[in-house]
């Protein structure tokens, strides 16, 4: 509040904000070296919408931003094969429209394309791209990458390094964090039955941020054995996270009842969710026990 | 010169940048903060007040417009990020002083009040039928997940939809 008997003005002039300087570099040592030279005061931008909408909500722009939206290397999709493994690059550059339209996403990584179907809206989808998602480090998209053993490739100014996203969220923390050049999903392993899934539980239906996100790949072979699984779960603050215990619990398991209750448990101690004035961890806790253990026992019944 | 001087959009002193766009089929040249809103520069610099602000972080929808041919929101969108693209806005959906087929539908099955939202929902639905001429209730509950309407319950919205829907049916 503004006190009567204080003078509005001290002697020192206000600080006005800084404008913005914008660049465009055209390729990725370009666009590291203007982040190398200014620092902390430079931040890269791609689709803008999570810049934009801390923005408004009073984080003030970077003095530098950084686009990376004129590097072509960045952008669409490539179709690899690997060791006879088939397999997509999704450049960091690719918005979430074109990837849920991408015809392989929607055949061999359904998960992913459902994952996306749940970032906001349609029109944000239309700027919003995955590689700011994966950055944005607690995005919708991050669990379902992880259990379809996605791997990152980013730019650390003389190398591509090439990571599980974990680590990659992981070195986004760091001052100088590799550029994200592109996503890599590697064809998911084939069985008698897979169950697949992936969850975000909101307080509405559609476009809410989330309270719960989690995606799971299981293989289960003709003996209805527990073969492969990766289960991951995040929502809110917290960044995403494999629940390796749970998939330790479930591995090779043929599923009765009895297994469900502890698969409950294991999941609220290894969950670590963050509470906010909306959400506690608890009830996050609970939410995300509560959607894993009701998917797995349709394996049962 | 240093190599990168030649990808900044401003020169050191004038935070502004050239910006051309073509908006509703005619060309426009405006001198802005690259950072400025795109919903700003439309209502503020051009008077194109048809598209409406209301939330400014991308929830609500008010500020769609056509960003060559895709839906997106002028809150979310900075000056650079529009350079040398084809904008549409709800001023240039009618033609010759005729509604767009999509207006008349709105205004016959009761799919506006207040008419706040009405501009923005336009614009998805447009986008939608471009895409989608038939689309069933899952793909207009999907299309226009983005834009909030506080004042009719969505179902005179979705009436005029399908109603679009039926007829672009007829006419396959
Ligand atoms: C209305 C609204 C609703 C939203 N709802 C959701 C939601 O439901 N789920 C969800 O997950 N997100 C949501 N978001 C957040 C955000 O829009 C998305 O996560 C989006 O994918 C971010 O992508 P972007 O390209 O716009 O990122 P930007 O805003 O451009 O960047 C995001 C961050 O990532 C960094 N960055 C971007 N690309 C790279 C790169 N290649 N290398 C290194 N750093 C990089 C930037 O420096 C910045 O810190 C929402 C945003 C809005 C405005
Ligand atoms: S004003 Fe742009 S989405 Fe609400
Ligand atoms: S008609 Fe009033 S907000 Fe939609």
């Amino acid at each position: 509040m503004v006190n009567e008997h204080e003078p509005l003005m001290s002697g020192k002039p206000p600080t006005l904000p800084v404008p913005t300087k914008i660049w465009r570099p055209s390729d990725l040592s370009e666009a590291w070296e203007l982040k190398r030279r200014y620092g902390s005061e430079a931040c890269y931008i791609t689709g803008g919408t999570l810049i934009q909408l801390q923005r408004e909500q009073g984080t003030p722009l970077a003095e530098h931003l950084i686009s990376l939206d004129k590097i072509n290397v960045l952008e669409g999709f490539d179709q690899l094969e690997d060791e006879g493994q088939f397999k997509l690059r999704i450049g960091a550059l690719t918005t979430l429209s074109d990837c849920h339209r991408n015809v392989f996403i929607e055949e061999y990584w359904p998960i992913l394309a459902e994952a996306i179907r749940h970032v906001a809206s349609p029109a944000v989808r239309n700027r919003a791209t995955i590689g700011g998602n994966v950055c944005y480090q607690v995005g919708d998209v991050i669990p379902a990458l992880m259990v379809l053993e996605a791997e990152a490739v980013s730019f650390d100014g003389t190398t591509y390094l090439r990571n599980d996203i974990a680590t990659y969220i992981q070195s986004v923390n760091g001052k100088d964090h590799p550029i994200l050049t592109s996503i890599t999903l590697p064809e998911p392993p084939v069985s008698a039955q897979v169950l697949s899934f992936f969850k975000k539980v909101g307080r509405r239906e559609a476009f809410i941020p989330s309270i719960v996100t989690v995606a799971c790949y299981t293989c289960i072979n003709e003996s209805g054995e527990v073969e492969y699984i990766r289960l991951a779960a995040g929502g809110g603050t917290a960044s995403p996270k494999r629940l390796y215990e749970s998939e330790r619990f479930l591995q090779k398991k043929v599923l009765v009842e009895e297994d469900l209750g502890r698969l409950y448990d294991l999941v609220l101690q290894e969950y670590v969710p963050a509470s906010d004035p909306f959400t506690t961890a608890e009830y996050r806790k609970t939410v995300a026990a509560n959607v894993i253990v009701s998917e797995f026992e349709k394996l049962i019944q | 010169m240093d190599k990168s001087d030649a990808v900044n959009v401003q020169t050191e002193n004038v935070p502004v940048i050239d910006l051309n766009l073509t908006i509703n089929e005619n060309p426009v040249k405006v001198q802005v903060e690259p950072t400025a809103r795109l919903v700003d520069i439309l209502r503020d610099e051009l008077q194109l007040t048809g598209t409406k602000i209301s939330c400014g972080i991308g929830r609500c929808g008010a500020c769609s417009v056509m960003i060559d041919g895709q839906l997106v929101n002028a809150c979310l969108t900075m000056a650079y990020q529009a350079d040398q693209t084809s904008i549409t806005t709800i001023e240039g959906v009618s033609r010759d002083q005729e509604m767009d087929p999509i207006q008349k539908a709105f205004l016959e099955e009761g799919g506006f009040q207040c008419g706040y939202c009405t501009p923005g929902m336009v614009m998805a639905v447009k986008v939608l039928l471009e895409e989608v001429p038939v689309p069933t209730e899952e793909d207009i509950k999907m299309a226009l997940s983005g834009n909030l309407c506080r004042c009719t319950g969505y179902g005179g919205i979705i009436r005029a939809v399908q109603r679009m829907a039926a007829e672009n049916s007829e006419v396959r």
